[in-house]
């Protein structure tokens, strides 16, 4: 296995990512998402913690971590919005709020 | 030299404006006065070392400034502008002192002060036509902030009256001059706006400048600029209003010297620049051929007797000031020895005569604050002193003989009797009109039973008489022997296009 | 006796008394004894005239002519003309420069009691030293720029003096009205200097560039305009002696101080206008010397007869200066410059003699006022009441009068004021023409005889009509002045409580009544005056043309008016006193003669006699004849209305116009001035709001409204749509790294 081996999949995570974020219409959705993109980040710092810094500098992987946390925090977060919107809007569909519109 | 003594005004108004701070008002004050003294000992310097026996300008300076106009930092004095210089000069002191009062503001008054002199300086200096404008125009701004922020009540009615006044004359004078400038060459031959290479160009024989037609209409616009500023009737009443609105130092040097600004140009420019057209409004021939004398003949009466009709103290006299200019018009007129050498005389002793009388004007002010003549009454056994130099300042005014108001007079009418006879004689009306004024004023304000509302006036104080003095002075000295003054300019008048 | 320095110390120790009180009060002090250095530098100067007189009694054939002596130096060089100020020393200059400081130097030591008290008791000696400088320089100058000058000074000084006490309104209004006055006429001597400088090209009078000498060579064709510029130069005289009709001034000038009176208004400012005519004589002509003669007899007659009905003593000789300086003004119109001189000489000493006597009766007067006042305050009006004995006509009242000077409050004063009384008494004499004893006499005879004289020898009817007009003044002037005597010393005391208050002057206001009253005896005579004064020629006078003469006497009449001249030509060889009696020994001269001195018994025994009968033994009521002729009393009560007509018309009619003018400048100049600004501000206001509305506006509403538009459409972009941002980020990162690849 090579740094190269886990880019290429990272980078194919974080296009499904951002395909997903683009392409849903469903809230949920896009949530996941976006927890994709954050995935592929969290594997690229472990990826370059290990391949490229001293082997005793472990902050990398310690920051994919954090993004783990992050990311389980920011979940419950979006789905507690998610839940408050649905109960206002009966949808949770983004294109259907948009009474922010200009 | 010449410049040390424009600039230094300047340079002090700097000083003035960033040196002091705004709570250092004494200091500001002390500050000015001596800085007003360093022009005054030149000029009193120059005063001395002045060659009386050479003709032309003296100390002359050089130098281009615009070089595509072919505008030259050019000045220069001769005896007709050394004894303006002198009496801006001196008037500059005497001015802070009379100032001392004022408390608004004083940092801004001062330097505004200061930049009016270097203005009024640089005036009689310029030779370059543009500089003289400049120059000109350079005193109309302090001068405009001066009557309209330390002025009266109707202080800005009076600022914006004398601004738009006197810009209506310079926006003439500035067309006059552009049209003197571009027919003083070519393409090819360089064009000029320096004075003294015009009037030789104006006396040369074929040359476009020398053209009568010409001469006539750049005649008039000059003359409406430098009308206004005089004043001529009918572009007087500027006049009392600003002098009634304006702070008492402004009013000395409005009379004193701005008005002298407007008559030096008439023998500076319009005189001696533009004889044809002087000739065809003085010649006593045809139909404008005695138009300046009859202007003169208008001043001389009309403000006599306006001011006879006057109560306001300050504006009496302000009206008595467009009498005497008359007698300067029409010692122009004449354009003979005595009555130029008349007329110049009493543009200096107008100069220190008015200076005197709005003084006196400011220091019965101060106390009684109103000017009304009929509000007084036997201030004489109150104040002797105040009195006493009232009364001389009166008589100078009113042509005294020993005093130094009638010699100018006198000469004028002199000069003038020998080309407008019929003119001259109905002026001399203005010399009992002048007595009467002057005397009902003085019975109005100083004799009779003594209003008891003026039981507790204060007799003048030391520095009012330190203002006073120099002037009073000058008028008995320049009574007595006026030879000091005239041999000054002796030259000069001899240079000027004289007929006899 | 050097000249030059003799005169500037005459000039400079009055000057210096002034100076030294001018710089003492610009420090608020004054020097109590101001009195003392004024008087001591008049007597300095008195000391100089005499030495300077000496210098004519040397030499008399030498100054005897006008213009004798000149010094003189450029004051104003102008190039091609020049002003000179400079001394003239002759006989007449000595003369006046004699009368002025002894009559000035009398004065000062008679003010020193006079004024004594006065709060402002130094001024008053500093202005006299003023006056006397400026009567001085006037006097001493050898050009008419510097007689001017003096003129005006003596002018202001007298303004100055006249409104002594400028509390009340009277002097303050007296002050004024006298300054004005003489003005006018200044403006027409002024006038004349114009004239005759812009012909000849300077100032001076003598010399051979001067204007005498050049005036001589005019001709005929010239004579009308010589005889306006000699009008004209005359005019400051009119002004200045007061001669009708610029002579009311006068009268009100005695609201000064009495000394003041004495020496400005009787002794010597006012005779200056003699002085000035009697210089310009050479240039005088026919018609301007029967001008200056008329104008002399109207003001001689008609001021008499004013005189008449005066009851201020004051007032009363104030009239008859302005008569007795017409008659001085006759003398020199009628072709005498002797006897005008002459008459001009003796009467400064009784005429002063005269005011400073009237000077001691008001001073008696005032300090008995005074004492009454604090003695019974309530009483005050009960004694101007009571006073009305003598009283003309009770319509006329004594409005205006002082009590102390009004006569009708006086009477009976000969116990009390001795020494007032006789001196007064012989100046009283003097100026009626009592017969040769007094030198009134002298004086007043000269000038008839030589009126009477040009009558017969021109047999000028003009010249039969001056003398007779003379005359007749000389009665009456002969009538008032022993009515003023009778009036005041003579009788029942009027006014018992002023009366009983009055007393004799001190010492230091009789000496001087003592010595003037011997100069008014023929101590100053006819004969030494001819001895030391000789008359110029006058080249452009010659017989009136209307006088009915024949051919031959023509050419006798022509010489006969030169005489004098000539025989001051030939003055080396002969003794100049021959000179004058030759000249009077022609039998036109000695007939006049024959005629006056008759005449002058007649006139004096006719106007003390009838005085007498009026005010003395009173066998005729002063009042009953006033009643019959009421309509003649009120015109002399009203002094002819000259006063009214000044005031009420030309005076009103100034200041209205001037009141007119000041409006007319206010509303309508300075009207079409704010209107312009009004005009143009609304004008300015439209063309500049339209200017506005379509260019400044517009150009800011159309980049408005370009922006809205943009705006508007840009808008769009913002979709709401979070994927739509996100699209476009990651189109934009894509589009980056392309840039990015294909460039690098």
């Amino acid at each position: 296995m090579s740094l190269q081996s886990y880019l290429v999949i990272s980078i194919i995570l974080f296009s499904l990512g951002i395909f997903c974020v683009l392409t849903r219409r469903n809230a949920i959705s896009i949530l996941m998402g976006i927890e994709l993109i954050l995935n592929s980040c969290n594997l690229n710092f472990a990826a370059f913690s290990r391949y490229v810094t001293p082997p005793d500098d472990i902050s990398g992987q310690i920051i994919a971590l954090f993004g783990i946390v992050l990311a389980a925090a920011e979940a419950a977060v979006f789905l507690a919005i998610i839940l408050a919107i649905y109960r206002e809007f009966s949808t949770i569909s983004p294109d259907e709020t948009d009474t922010l519109k200009g | 030299m010449l410049s040390l003594m424009i600039f230094i005004p300047l340079l002090g108004m700097l000083v003035v404006l960033f040196a002091i701070r705004r709570e250092q008002e004494e200091l500001a004050k002390r500050v000015t006065f001596i800085i007003t003294l360093i022009p005054l000992l030149i000029a009193v310097f120059l005063f001395v070392d002045y060659d009386r026996s050479a003709p032309g300008h003296q100390y002359e300076e050089d130098m281009m400034w615009i070089e595509a106009f072919n505008i030259r930092y050019h000045v220069g004095i001769d005896g007709l502008s050394v004894t303006l210089v002198l009496l801006t000069a001196l008037l500059g002191p005497i001015c802070v002192l009379a100032s001392w009062k004022i408390d608004k503001g004083i940092k801004a008054y001062l330097a505004l002060f200061l930049l009016l002199e270097t203005g009024m300086i640089g005036f009689f200096c310029a030779l370059d036509m543009f500089l003289f404008y400049v120059f000109f125009e350079l005193t109309l701004l302090p001068m405009y902030f001066l009557i309209g922020i330390w002025g009266g009540p109707r202080r800005e009615y009076a600022a914006i009256k004398f601004f738009l006044y006197t810009l209506f004359g310079s926006v003439l004078m500035l067309i006059a001059m552009i049209a003197v400038y571009l027919k003083s060459g070519t393409d090819d031959v360089a064009r000029t706006f320096d004075i003294p290479t015009l009037i030789e160009l104006a006396k040369t024989p074929g040359h476009a400048l020398a053209d009568p037609t010409f001469q006539i209409w750049a005649f008039l616009g000059f003359f409406i600029g430098f009308a206004v500023k005089v004043p001529i009737f009918p572009f007087h009443t500027w006049l009392p209003d600003a002098h009634v609105e304006a702070p008492t130092a402004i009013s000395v040097i409005l009379a004193g010297i701005l008005l002298k600004m407007g008559t030096y140009g008439l023998v500076r420019v319009n005189f001696a620049m533009l004889p044809e057209g002087m000739d065809f409004f003085c010649n006593g021939e045809g139909r404008w051929g005695n138009s300046l004398a009859i202007l003169g003949f208008i001043n001389i009466v009309y403000g006599s007797l306006c001011a006879l009709a006057q109560t306001d103290f300050k504006k009496l006299v302000a009206y008595s000031s467009i009498g005497h200019m008359g007698f300067v018009l029409i010692g122009l007129a004449a354009r003979n020895e005595s009555g130029l050498t008349g007329a110049i005389l009493q543009m200096f002793n107008h100069g220190v005569i008015s200076a005197m009388l709005f003084l006196l004007v400011g220091v019965v002010y101060d106390r009684a604050h109103h000017r009304e003549i009929n509000g007084f009454g036997g201030l004489g056994s109150k104040m002797p002193i105040y009195t006493g130099i009232t009364t001389l300042a009166f008589m100078a005014s009113l042509g005294l003989p020993g005093l130094s108001g009638f010699v100018g007079e006198a000469l004028s009418l002199l000069g003038a009797y020998s080309k407008f006879k019929v003119l001259t004689i109905l002026s001399t009306a203005g010399i009992v009109v002048g007595a009467a004024y002057f005397l009902w004023t003085l019975q109005r304000v100083f004799l009779g039973e003594l209003n008891p509302k003026y039981e507790a006036i204060t007799e003048i104080n030391g520095r009012e008489i330190a203002t006073l003095v120099p002037l009073g002075i000058l008028t008995i000295v320049l009574g007595i022997w006026p030879s000091i003054a005239i041999d000054m300019f002796r030259e000069a008048v001899s240079l000027l296009p004289l007929v006899q | 006796m050097p000249v030059v320095p003799l005169i500037s110390i005459i000039l400079v120790a009055p000057l210096a008394a002034f100076a030294f009180f001018g710089l003492l009060s610009l420090t608020g002090r004054n020097y109590a004894r101001q009195d003392l250095v004024s008087t001591a530098a008049m007597l300095v100067a008195f000391v100089c005239a005499v030495l300077l007189f000496t210098n004519v009694v040397a030499d008399p054939d030498k100054y005897s002519h006008d213009g004798a002596e000149i010094h003189s130096l450029t004051w104003l060089p102008l190039g091609s003309v020049n002003f000179s100020m400079g001394f003239l020393f002759d006989s007449v200059t000595s003369v006046m420069l004699l009368v002025v400081t002894i009559v000035s130097s009398l004065v000062h030591i008679f003010s020193i009691g006079y004024m004594h008290g006065d709060p402002r008791y130094p001024r008053f000696f500093a202005f006299l030293s003023l006056f006397s400088f400026s009567m001085l320089f006037l006097v001493v100058s050898d050009n008419l720029l510097g007689i001017y000058i003096g003129w005006e000074l003596v002018g202001v000084c007298s303004y100055l003096l006249i409104g002594f006490w400028f509390e009340q309104d009277a002097p303050a209004n007296a002050c004024k009205k006298a300054f004005m006055t003489t003005r006018v006429g200044d403006v027409g001597m002024f006038i004349g200097m114009m004239m005759l400088f812009t012909k000849f090209r300077t100032l001076s009078l003598y010399g051979t560039d001067g204007i005498f000498a050049l005036a001589s060579n005019l001709t005929t064709a010239d004579m009308t305009w010589l005889s306006i510029a000699g009008v004209l130069i005359f005019c400051g005289a009119v002004g200045k002696s007061a001669q009708i009709p610029l002579h009311t001034w006068l009268p009100d000038a005695m609201e000064g101080p009495t000394p003041v009176s004495a020496l400005i208004h009787a002794a010597t400012m006012v005779a200056a206008g003699v002085y000035l005519t009697a210089r310009m004589f050479p240039i005088l002509t026919a018609d301007s010397s029967l001008f200056i003669a008329y104008v002399g007899a109207i003001t001689a007659l008609v001021a008499a007869t004013i005189a008449i009905v005066r009851f201020d003593i004051k007032r009363v000789l104030a009239y008859s200066t302005i008569s007795q300086l017409g008659y001085m003004m006759l003398a020199i119109g009628a072709g005498s410059y002797v006897a005008g001189l002459f008459h001009l000489t003796t009467h400064a000493f009784f005429k002063a003699l005269l005011f400073l006597g009237s000077g001691s009766v008001i001073h008696a007067f005032h300090a008995a006022h005074h004492a009454h006042d604090h003695d019974h305050e309530h009483d005050h009006a009960h004694g101007d009441d009571h006073a009305h004995g003598d009283n003309h006509a009770a319509s006329f009242d004594s409005f205006g009068i002082d009590p102390a000077q009004d006569m009708r409050h006086m009477g009976g004063l000969r116990h009390k004021m001795p020494i007032t009384f006789v001196t007064m008494l012989i100046a009283t004499l003097s100026i009626a023409g009592v017969p040769y004893i007094f030198s009134g006499f002298w004086s007043k005879d000269a000038v008839l005889v030589e009126v009477l004289y040009r009558a017969i020898s021109w047999n000028s009817v003009h010249h039969y009509i001056l003398f007779s007009m003379a005359a007749l003044a000389a009665v009456i002037t002969a009538f008032y002045m022993f009515r003023l005597i009778f009036m005041t010393f003579t009788g029942e005391p009027r006014n018992q409580e002023m009366h009983d208050g009055a007393h004799e002057s001190p010492w230091k206001m009789a000496i001087p009544l003592i010595i003037l009253a011997v100069l008014s005896f023929p101590i100053v005579n006819k004969w030494s005056f001819e001895k030391y004064v000789k008359q110029p020629a006058q080249p452009h006078v010659h017989a009136p043309k209307h006088a009915t003469y024949d051919a031959s006497q023509d050419v006798l009449h022509a010489q006969l008016g030169l005489s004098d001249a000539h025989a001051a030509e030939d003055a080396h060889s002969e003794d100049a006193h021959h000179d004058a009696a030759a000249g009077h020994h022609n039998p036109d001269h000695d007939k006049a003669h024959n005629i006056v001195v008759p005449l002058s018994f007649v006139i004096v025994i006719v106007g003390i006699g009838l005085s007498a009968l009026f005010y003395y033994w009173r066998k005729i009521s002063a009042d009953a004849v006033a009643a019959r002729l009421r309509p003649i009393y009120t015109l002399l009560w009203n002094k002819y209305y000259f006063d009214e007509l000044y005031d009420g018309v030309l005076v009103a009619l100034t200041v209205a116009g001037s009141k007119v003018l000041g409006l007319f400048d206010l509303r309508f100049i300075d009207g079409i001035v704010n209107g312009v600004g009004v005009v143009v501000q609304a004008g300015c206001a439209r063309v500049s709001g339209w200017f506005d509305n379509t260019f400044v506006d517009g150009l800011v509403n159309l980049v408005a409204r370009i922006t809205w538009s943009i705006g508007g459409r840009v808008r769009r972009v913002q979709t709401g749509m979070i994927q739509n941002y996100l699209l476009a980020v990651v189109g934009g990162v894509v589009l980056l790294i392309l840039i990015f690849r294909a460039l690098f």
